[in-house]
């Protein structure tokens, strides 16, 4: 039960960061929990800011698309 | 359809036009999506060429199976996922790879401002996203889904066949169980600090 509204409080906190929402006014909604979420949602802002970026090779995004056109093509 | 009506076309459009066998409909849908699907299998499988083989095989699978697509289930975006994923399952099942570390090459991103803080931040951030990689696959694939896909909860749901509030549960137990790693490595750090 404690994790549901736990759970649920965390996803609420989420969305309001994500709103633009600073973190001590989304901990203030919930003051009972503020210890064990800010912790979390102070990981969930570094998720959110410090993705690695990646991308496909150039060559690769090509020949894919090649290749699904032709198989579409054929196919079809 | 010609290139720009393809590029201010709708997914709508754009599936129905890839269910009749338009290719150049799928050429566009294929571009709308490539990224997140290749962004999402690489963070699942934390390698660049496994990533691009299983985003060739989703892109081939969903040609296959667009005719039987219902726009009113899951959006297009979710359906692609979904099928990545148990490619990716597929795949680990086959490999039994699923906590690779992070390439020597990846780049944050962030306002850095300077090199100090560059260090710091890159640090951080390979740590918390190295963390994820440790995570089970259910608490990992609902991190990925979140904050690197970004789908909504209900949508997450779909695609995992549970509750909106199974997912939250999920979401909760793995930033605690990353939080628990970041302490404990950040202790192993300390010690070794005091020790040298």
């Amino acid at each position: 039960m404690a994790t549901t509204t736990l759970s649920h409080a965390l996803a609420d906190c989420m969305e309001f960061l994500r709103e633009g929402e600073s973190l001590e006014a989304c901990l203030q909604r919930y003051p009972e929990y503020q210890e064990r979420l800010r912790p979390l949602l102070e990981i969930a802002q570094a998720l959110e800011d410090r993705q690695p970026e990646v991308a496909p090779s150039p060559y690769f995004l090509v020949e894919l698309k090649s290749k699904l056109i032709r198989e579409k093509h054929e196919g079809g | 359809m010609r290139r720009s009506s393809l590029q201010k076309a709708d997914d709508t459009q754009l599936i129905a036009g890839a269910a009749k066998g338009d290719r150049e409909a799928y050429g566009a849908l294929y571009e709308r999506y490539v990224f997140k699907v290749f962004r999402h299998v690489y963070y699942l499988t934390s390698d660049l060429h496994t990533a691009e083989d299983l985003t060739a095989q989703t892109f081939l699978k969903a040609l296959e199976a667009i005719p039987r697509y219902e726009m009113r289930g899951v959006p297009f975006l979710a359906w692609l996922l979904r099928i990545a994923y148990n490619l990716t399952v597929n795949h680990k099942k086959v490999r039994a790879n699923g906590n690779a570390p992070l390439p020597e090459t990846v780049e944050v991103q962030g306002t850095l401002y300077s090199p100090e803080a560059a260090c710091e931040a890159k640090a951080d951030g390979e740590r918390v996203w190295e963390g994820v990689r440790t995570l089970r696959g259910d608490q990992r694939l609902v991190i990925v889904m979140r904050f690197v896909d970004g789908l909504s909860y209900p949508d997450i749901a779909k695609v995992l066949d549970k509750s909106i509030g199974a997912v939250r549960v999920i979401q909760y137990r793995a930033l605690s169980a990353l939080r628990r790693r970041l302490e404990d490595d950040l202790g192993h750090y300390y010690a070794k600090s005091r020790a040298g």
